[in-house]
């Protein structure tokens, strides 16, 4: 059975101030995806979801995205917020979904108890929750997410990625995940895409375990530490 | 006395509804900026012989246009622009209001605020724009709140997050424009945004702050009309004094 292909990107290139940052990236993500992208700080990570999100144009290349539907989760998303009352419910109702949809979405993010409460008075690991219920209540086929377990304790990081497991097996969300955090990537997504302003690789997550790709991607000697080691 | 009170109650009802906006966008510093180049509007005004208060609209909708069409392209942070244009339009301005014979009376009332001496039809010109600006929150207030609070979730999403930018900016364009009458150009700002800083001190939700911000602007504006009365001061000086004290209390109750 062919998948539905979401998002097709062909030959990719963009600059900034005549730097290249992105060369003749291509990349295909199909309707059930779950990617993890990695790359060195500058390598064109962010930019190339900016691409993809519409928020930056390409200066050469074809980007070709089937799914009007996408929805974005920003690094940082609920931080720069502390100072303002915004509700929970207000971020989901900004969305102008129905009262039933947002009922739905706060029960799948296990926020239904902090409904009322003001975004800045939750914790960094509730704040990107929110922000997924926001996702889900624009119908989005694909959510991609910016570093999101940035500042998240443990136990809020595993929470996190077994939402993002059901969203995407059971809510047939396709998910883009860009992180620094390897080992995480490593433990819970099925595709990596590595990116070095080219695209290195993109396959089954176990590659990580090669020492010699990481060493390609970063430019310098990385090993994974499982997980439970931290 | 009447008129201030009407013109005061208008204003504190419209002043801080925007002023949460633009806190929320963290744009705090573009109602001073559009003050300041309020005052080319009010020269211009001045020179040719027609309504100040009307040219000064002009003037700073098609200013806040140009900050905003800046800001977009981000290629200047949003600081520098407004710091561009906040001394940018003070020149002008100035050399207007040197053509036009120096400083005179009619000047004052727009830099420091002249409320107690507002006409029947500026009354009206108040109450027709406020509630046009009001309207128009009330008809878009989901997406100026969303395009406000999370631009590039909110373009995502689907949102025309560049025309509601031009919105707003009109919008606060035009209430810094009625403002200036009841503050002064130079106290424009705080009218706007120190209630709303109050109010979201205390709030549980963003409608919470824009009912409490209106309620301290209320007080703060009558409150500075007593005083002025009084006292024998100036009434735009009093009322953002009250704001003040409002914010001075709501954060030593905090505490």
């Amino acid at each position: 059975m062919t998948q539905k292909t979401l998002i097709n990107l062909q030959e990719i290139c963009f600059a900034y101030n005549q730097e290249l940052i992105l060369d003749h990236v291509s990349l295909r993500v199909e309707k059930g995806d779950f990617i993890g992208m990695i790359g060195p700080n500058g390598g064109g990570k962010t930019t190339l979801l900016k691409i993809i999100l519409g928020l930056l144009k390409a200066d050469s290349g074809h980007a070709e995205i089937q799914s009007k539907k996408i929805a974005y989760v920003a690094q940082h998303a609920g931080y720069k917020q502390h100072f303002l009352p915004i509700s929970v419910e207000e971020v989901l109702q900004m969305t102008g979904a129905k009262e039933s949809a947002i009922i739905q979405a706060l029960a799948i993010t296990n926020l239904s108890e902090k409904r009322e409460r003001l975004l800045r008075d939750l914790s960094v690991g509730q704040q990107q929750r929110v922000f997924i219920a926001r996702a889900l209540l624009t119908q989005a086929e694909i959510l991609i997410l910016d570093e999101p377990t940035v500042g998240v304790d443990q136990q809020a990081q595993n929470q996190f990625y077994d939402l993002l497991r059901d969203l995407n097996q059971n809510h047939k969300l396709s998910i883009i995940l860009v992180s620094h955090e390897i080992d995480l990537i490593a433990k819970e997504v099925k595709q990596i895409v590595c990116i070095n302003k080219k695209l290195i690789y993109h396959g089954q997550a176990a590659a990580l375990q090669d020492k010699k790709l990481l060493q390609k991607v970063f430019g310098t000697h990385q090993q994974l530490i499982p997980h439970h080691q931290h | 006395m009447t008129n201030a009170m009407i013109a005061g109650t208008i204003i504190a009802c419209l002043a801080p509804l925007i002023g949460n906006f633009v806190l929320l966008k963290r744009i705090a510093l573009i109602s001073d900026t559009l003050a300041h180049l309020a005052l080319i509007g009010v020269a211009i005004g001045l020179i040719t012989h027609t309504q100040p208060f009307l040219v000064t609209i002009l003037v700073t909708s098609i200013a806040a246009i140009l900050i905003e069409k800046m800001r977009s392209q981000k290629k200047i942070s949003e600081d520098t622009i407004l710091a561009l244009f906040l001394p940018g339009g003070l020149a002008i301005a100035l050399i207007l209001v040197s053509l036009s014979g120096g400083l005179n009376a009619n000047l004052f009332d727009y830099l420091f605020g002249s409320i107690t001496t507002i006409s029947n039809a500026e009354i009206y010109q108040i109450a027709i724009l406020a509630m046009i600006v009001i309207g128009l929150i009330a008809i878009f207030y989901k997406q100026l709140l969303f395009s406000s609070f999370d631009e590039e979730g909110a373009k995502v999403a689907g949102l025309p997050t560049k025309w509601l930018n031009y919105l707003l900016a009109v919008l606060i364009a035009v209430t810094v424009s009625l403002s200036m009458r009841i503050v002064g150009v130079l106290l424009v700002g705080a009218l706007m945004v120190i209630p709303s800083v109050s109010a979201m001190r205390i709030a549980q939700s963003f409608k919470a702050s824009l009912f409490w911000s209106v309620i301290f602007a209320l007080i703060a504006v009558f409150g500075g009309l007593m005083a002025a009365f009084y006292f024998n001061l100036p009434a735009g000086s009093t009322i953002v004094l009250m704001s003040l004290v409002i914010f001075a209390l709501v954060t030593a109750r905090q505490n």
